[in-house]
């Protein structure tokens, strides 16, 4: 019996199936690379406002608008990244998305920085919102919350939007957490002028556009927020109005 | 042909001990390593095994013996077995008279207790040798009784529902008469109901079957079936291994595994074709995917000693190990696709439930939800290009030209089709574990 065509045919596949990984690699090399490109822009942005404001000093109000518009612009763009950089993390095979997934969450969180520091020093009325995920596990109310905020996002026009997932280690993301005393996912914190609040379990577009106080929000139904119950939103930490 | 051949012992703790074990295996599997890797194990396996044969064609082919010219050619029985056909066996039996064969043809058909009114068609066909026998007893008890009383060295067996090419008893005898190891020769079975779309796509698995899969194996001595629409017999052959075993469900390929063992050689002859009608719904295919599948399985535990046996050449190496494994492989497909199956409606319906506590459930992010993202599927693409292969090869053997018309059924056969028969695979293992009873 001749074994030459079973070691032709294992040379054959082995070179096959390595074609196939080069490949797959390549195209998941360049889906990071672009989102790697996007995130150290946007690092290089929030860098940028930071010595801006450092460079002003504290009192110095004529950088307002440029932080204004610079954290629009970052918000947007950070938050249309979470969504690529966790459908990759999710269907890649090859390629380890740890570090810049920690990258990314140290970004947002700088960014959530200088969107309170605008707050604070140019007495900016914006919206923000946190929304804490699961991101190791499968949450499929994860995903339903995550669908809500973006009607949320579409229909307040001054709103910014930081997720972060609730069980990756950075230390970062656990003091955000330990501040707004955020224990379950997901979980959306609403921190604005009037409210401070955590809506736990996953809550309506609706309601959580009856505590936000948008430039231009699309109709709300009237009604008060939802009374708690075992499977509705629960709120915690409540103040109406703020002082 | 129509009865239930025998009942078995049931083992209802043997088939829950392997779904408990296979399962279990499967979900630390996919824990363990992830979805992908666990999947490209067995498809680099099936990947490996497409090679080898894309190798021997490659290499062999061209060294395809035609048949020969043959300056005298023997008497031939065509022994055409005949249970509830009459709207078909006419078409067979005009067959077999229109061949170009130059010798005497005896057409034998032996009724197997019809109900439908086939015997009294059949008395009124002249120039055939009819058999009635009086109560229906199974396909290989009529083809053995038909052997016994057949009056030449050389017998074709043909199913009622086929028809033959008029070249196709000479192009077989001519393999056949040179060698007198050969015991038996086989020929392309292609598909005549090919209209609809199941029947085109199961005409693609024939032209690859008994194309390319069929020349390979021939060219590595390792021919594993005779089939039943058509099959040239020496009958001397058939009679010193004790004819068709009427206790299995799959007589042709247990048939080819004894002749084999016997010392036979089984060859082929593609420019012979058999045209078979093959079964237009799911339904019907499975149950004639399971009993070809559990027939297999059957086999291989009857002739095991031939399993990994280098007497048995490139049969016993190769094609009986890899058979089997490629089965398995499948059977891991079909676990992986089952576990994504169930997630996927777990997920589907967590989510809906969270959109409805939230009252946000819109048709929009139903959509959203329902079809989220893929994973990549390179390994599963380099897997689809050989066969592509194979399938253009088996069509120019079968001397059919692929057109754009083909296409979606090549698409079809690909990516559906392949995954049906997976299932039917599973399906087959555990209904042969569990013991249910054999039907036809």
């Amino acid at each position: 019996m001749n074994t030459d065509i079973f070691l032709k045919a294992a040379l054959i596949t082995g070179v096959l199936v390595l074609i196939s990984i080069v490949v797959g690699n390549y195209i998941e090399n360049a889906a990071y690379s672009k989102l790697n490109s996007d995130l150290l822009k946007i690092s290089e942005d929030n860098e940028a406002v930071l010595i801006m404001q450092s460079f002003a000093g504290d009192n110095d109000t004529q950088v307002c608008g440029m932080i204004e518009s610079q954290t629009d612009s970052m918000n947007g763009k950070i938050y249309n990244l979470r969504s690529e950089l966790e459908a990759q993390k999710s269907t890649s095979i090859l390629t380890n998305y740890d570090l810049i997934r920690r990258e990314y969450f140290l970004a947002n969180a700088r960014l959530l920085s200088l969107t309170k520091l605008y707050a604070r020093q140019c007495g900016g009325k914006d919206n923000v919102l946190l929304f804490f995920y699961t991101s190791e596990k499968e949450c499929p109310e994860c995903f339903a919350q995550g669908r809500i905020i973006d009607d949320v996002r579409a229909r307040c026009g001054n709103l910014k939007v930081f997720s972060f997932p609730e069980d990756v280690d950075m230390s970062v993301i656990k003091s955000f957490m330990a501040y707004y005393k955020v224990s379950s996912s997901p979980s959306v914190v609403v921190d604005n002028s009037k409210f401070d609040v955590v809506l736990e379990n996953v809550t309506g577009a609706d309601d959580i556009l009856r505590m936000l106080d948008c430039r231009n929000v699309s109709a709300v139904s009237n009604g008060s927020i939802s009374a708690n119950g075992t499977n509705e939103s629960v709120i915690i930490n409540a103040t109406v109005p703020k002082p | 042909m129509g009865k239930n051949i025998q009942t078995t012992t049931k083992r209802p703790f043997l088939f829950l001990a392997f779904l408990l074990i296979t399962a279990g295996f499967t979900y630390w599997s996919f824990n363990t390593f992830g979805y992908y890797w666990t999947v490209l194990v067995p498809n680099v396996l099936l990947l490996y095994i497409t090679t080898v044969l894309l190798v021997v064609y490659v290499e062999s082919s061209h060294k395809y013996d035609k048949p020969p010219q043959i300056d005298e050619f023997a008497p031939v029985t065509v022994i055409i077995p005949s249970y509830n056909c009459k709207d078909l066996i006419g078409q067979t039996i005009d067959s077999v008279k229109a061949s170009d064969y130059p010798s005497d043809i005896e057409i034998l058909v032996v009724d197997d207790g019809s109900t439908d009114g086939t015997r009294d068609m059949l008395k009124g066909i002249k120039g055939i040798r009819l058999v009635l026998k009086e109560s229906n007893e199974g396909k290989a008890e009529a083809l053995n009784a038909a052997i016994k009383i057949a009056a030449h060295d050389y017998v074709f067996c043909v199913d009622s529902d086929s028809y033959i090419s008029k070249n196709a008893l000479r192009d077989m005898m001519a393999k056949m008469l040179p060698d007198q190891t050969v015991g038996a020769v086989t020929c392309f079975v292609k598909v005549s109901n090919n209209k609809s779309l199941l029947g085109k796509v199961q005409e693609i698995e024939y032209f690859v079957g008994f194309g390319f899969s069929a020349i390979t194996n021939y060219m590595l001595d390792a021919v594993f079936v005779t089939p039943g629409p058509m099959t040239l017999f020496r009958r001397s052959a058939l009679l010193e291994v004790g004819l068709f075993d009427v206790t299995n469900i799959t007589e042709d390929l247990e048939m080819a595994w004894r002749l084999r063992k016997a010392g036979y050689k089984i060859t082929y002859a593609y420019e012979a074709v058999v045209y078979t009608i093959v079964p237009e719904t799911f339904r019907a295919l499975l149950r004639q995917r399971t009993r070809w599948y559990r027939g297999k399985l059957n086999n291989i535990s009857k002739h095991r000693d031939m399993f990994l046996n280098p007497k048995y050449g490139y049969f016993g190496m190769f094609i009986m190990p890899f058979s089997l494994a490629s089965e398995l492989a499948a059977m891991g497909t079909i676990y992986f696709i089952a576990y994504m199956v169930a997630y996927t409606i777990y997920w589907n319906v967590q989510l809906v439930l969270a959109y409805i506590r939230s009252d946000s459930l819109t048709l929009a992010n139903l959509i959203t939800g329902l079809f989220g993202s893929s994973a990549g599927i390179f390994m599963f693409l380099i897997v689809v290009i050989p066969w592509i292969y194979a399938i253009w090869v088996s069509h120019k053997l079968g001397k059919k030209q692929l057109s754009i018309t083909d296409i979606p059924a090549m698409v079809f056969f690909l990516f559906i089709y392949s995954v049906f028969l997976s299932g039917a695979y599973v399906y087959s293992l555990f209904k042969e574990i569990y013991g249910s009873d054999y039907l036809w």
